[in-house]
């Protein structure tokens, strides 16, 4: 017998071993309705630290996302008498003098760090953007741009042409600042129209579907195979998605006429194309009319 | 740091609750008060216990409310006339080798002595320790003394299990605990007699609406407890039969012309029963009146005296007989109660710094449920169990859970 059992033998009857274990049902209304309002203040205060919580997780992920660089809550500085700028790409100090206009005295604490940095990703030459204050009186700014990987040439109604720059997420952007040596070097990017579409503003372009998937083989024919890279003048694609069997990339350049790659396996592709123009035939043609390396192990060439 | 504490009394004419705020230095304040009317109960026991359930109920809420805090735990009045008395004995022989009586030889004589089992369907109430006895001697606090054998006594309340139960279930359904459960006769005793008058020896006799509670102390100790079911309603009863008016009309005769003695100027006075002179209103002669409470009261001291017995002995009455709650109002009972007990018998008096509002005999069992909670009755160095209030097990028991 535990020894449990054995107390409750010689416990004796107490009022204490009355009481009782559970009384679901209130026997008064003024039971019912102070259950009532414990239940109401228990869900009320449930609530108020559910919306909490959110608007903490909120809040959080909101500056994660946007992420300013340090934040300061220092007293009252100097205004602001020297900016600091690191740009990844060809955007200068004075080019951001120039955007950000004049800054009248501004005191470097009644800089709003968040606007700006909104309004730098604004700029779609920019990916992310870190402003951070330096007491007393110096703020710096660090961006990265983005990599123009093609150029778009599309006709203007105005200017007769415009040239747009395509990174590799698919961006459609201007460009600032880079040289006409340093574009005359980036391949040309022609797909049909229908494939274009101008954002809600009309002032830009919606990302390029199709870029994502192209990018990958110029990157790795810069890196890798410079001496073709060099060559490349016009790149198109149709339908480049690896699902697709009628997916291509088509590439000219300047003694090739029509390069033709499918959406993926890129490595292999370009060592295949690489093997074939060391090949006495087409090393020693001054022209070539096409090369297609789409079909797997099979490569079909006509010089 | 304070701490707040409820007391409940569950009267046969009304349920009364208390909210005290015990300081630091043990100093109580009754912080919340409420007196609901109470229906559901015959002769101290519960006959409707959603009535009751309501008055009780809705007085706890008052007084919380009044207090503007929360009660966690009540002591809680237990009378009726199902309560029963006697000595329980229990001793321990000490266990040291130098002879020195421990916490543990008190605790061991303590469950010897509360070991005997009450008869099926009842249940102990209450256990008042009598002076602790080491070698035949009575002493304080034995703990430390040298001694061979130490003896304890009890006089152990027992009462029956259903109507505890159902007292316990009131205060557990309002989501309370119950700190302790009190006899009513012990509880107003505690108020209304002094450590002083219990040495000298005294008689208290609480005449509530439903039950007459009877708490009897000798050199300061409880010397016997009962309950007499008769009280101040038998009273209206009687004059309800006996003048053949509803008893709301006898109730208000009683409270506003009743007395226990006539005198001869009660011959020519005639009392309108409702006092409107209406339809059905009536004269009733005052001296029938006086003459039908003065044979209840006659009876009802009767009864005490017969139930006391020996233990009634003037010699051993220093203070002699105290008389509180409600119908101890009745003018000229205390001179009856002194003619029929043959002992003197008086008015009980509130210890001073109580309001004037609060030192009234119908109040004395719930106000000295609040002193008696306050005072240590356990064994002399016994740790006290911390009581479990959490959050959680006040939400649970709120909730039902």
């Amino acid at each position: 017998m535990s020894k449990a059992k054995k107390n409750d033998l010689v416990m004796p009857a107490t009022w204490r071993n009355l009481k009782p274990k559970f009384s679901r049902k209130s026997s008064s209304r003024v039971v019912g309705r102070k259950r009532l309002a414990v239940a109401a203040r228990f869900i009320f205060g449930a609530a108020i630290l559910i919306f909490l919580f959110s608007f903490l997780y909120l809040q959080i992920d909101k500056d994660a996302r946007t992420d300013v660089g340090k934040k300061d809550y220092i007293g009252p500085s100097l205004p602001i008498n020297q900016i600091v700028f690191r740009s990844s790409g060809p955007l200068n100090h004075e080019w951001f003098l120039n955007w950000l206009g004049p800054l009248r005295g501004s005191s470097l604490v009644e800089v709003d760090l968040e606007k700006l940095h909104e309004n730098l990703l604004k700029e779609e030459q920019i990916s992310s953007a870190r402003i951070s204050r330096s007491f007393p009186s110096t703020l710096v700014v660090e961006i990265k741009e983005r990599v123009p990987m093609l150029v778009l040439r599309l006709s203007d109604k105005k200017k007769g042409y415009l040239d747009w720059l395509v990174s590799s997420d698919g961006s459609l952007y201007r460009g600032e600042g880079y040289s006409k040596g340093m574009l005359r070097l980036i391949p040309s990017l022609h797909i049909p129209a229908s494939l274009i579409e101008k954002t809600p503003d009309g002032k830009g372009f919606i990302k390029l579907k199709g870029i994502p998937v192209v990018a990958p083989l110029l990157e790795l024919a810069r890196r890798d195979y410079p001496e073709l890279y060099r060559d490349w003048s016009v790149v198109s694609y149709n339908r480049p998605y690896d699902n697709d069997p009628g997916a291509s990339i088509t590439i000219k350049s300047n003694r090739i006429n029509r390069i033709r790659f499918n959406p993926s396996n890129y490595a292999n592709q370009l060592k295949r194309l690489r093997y074939l123009l060391d090949e006495p035939n087409f090393s020693q043609a001054s022209s070539i009319h096409s090369i297609d390396l789409s079909h797997g192990r099979s490569v079909f060439a006509k010089i | 740091m304070s701490k707040i504490i409820g007391a409940v009394e569950i009267g046969t004419s009304c349920a009364k609750a208390l909210v005290g705020e015990v300081t630091e230095g043990k100093s109580l304040n009754i912080v919340g008060k409420s007196v609901r009317k109470n229906e559901g109960m015959r002769k101290g026991e519960i006959v409707d216990f959603r009535k009751v359930a309501s008055s009780v109920h809705a007085a706890l809420e008052e007084a919380e409310k009044m207090s503007g805090t929360t009660v966690d735990s009540v002591y809680l009045a237990q009378t009726g006339a199902h309560i029963k008395g006697s000595f329980l004995r229990g001793s321990a022989n000490v266990a040291s080798p130098d002879g020195r009586v421990s916490v543990d030889d008190l605790q061991t004589a303590a469950n010897e002595a509360k070991r005997k089992q009450p008869a099926s369907g009842r249940s102990y109430v209450h256990h008042v320790r009598m002076p602790i006895q080491l070698d035949g001697r009575s002493v304080e606090d034995p703990v430390g003394m040298i001694g061979k054998k130490v003896e304890l006594i009890y006089w152990s309340i027992e009462g029956d299990e259903s109507a505890i139960r159902m007292n316990l279930d009131l205060a557990h359904n309002y989501g309370l605990e119950v700190a302790d459960l009190i006899l009513s006769s012990i509880a107003s005793s505690t108020m209304v007699a002094g450590p002083d008058l219990r040495r000298a020896g005294v008689l208290v006799i609480d005449l509530g609406a439903g039950v007459t509670d009877l708490a009897l102390y000798r050199n300061g100790n409880v010397a016997y407890t009962g309950v007499i079911p008769v009280g101040g309603d038998h009273l209206t009863g009687d004059l309800s039969m006996g003048l053949r008016v509803l008893e709301p009309y006898a109730e208000e005769l009683k409270l506003e012309y009743g007395k226990a003695q006539s005198d001869p100027s009660d011959a020519d006075q005639q009392l309108w029963i409702i006092g409107n002179k209406t339809i059905g209103d009536r004269k009733v002669p005052r001296k029938t009146m006086t003459d039908i409470i003065h044979v209840r009261v006659v009876e009802l001291f009767e009864i005490i005296s017969k139930e006391l017995g020996d233990l009634l002995d003037t010699s051993e009455l220093g203070a002699g007989v105290l008389l509180t709650g409600g119908a101890s109002r009745l003018p000229g009972i205390e001179q009856l109660a002194s003619k029929v007990l043959g002992v003197p018998v008086t008015k009980a008096n509130f210890p001073s710094g109580l309001g004037n509002e609060l030192a009234q005999p119908e109040n004395s069992t719930v106000l000295g449920l609040l002193h008696y909670g306050l005072e240590d009755h356990g064994l002399p160095g016994e740790q006290h169990k911390p009581t479990n209030s959490g959050f959680i097990k006040k939400l649970g028991g709120l909730i039902g859970i």
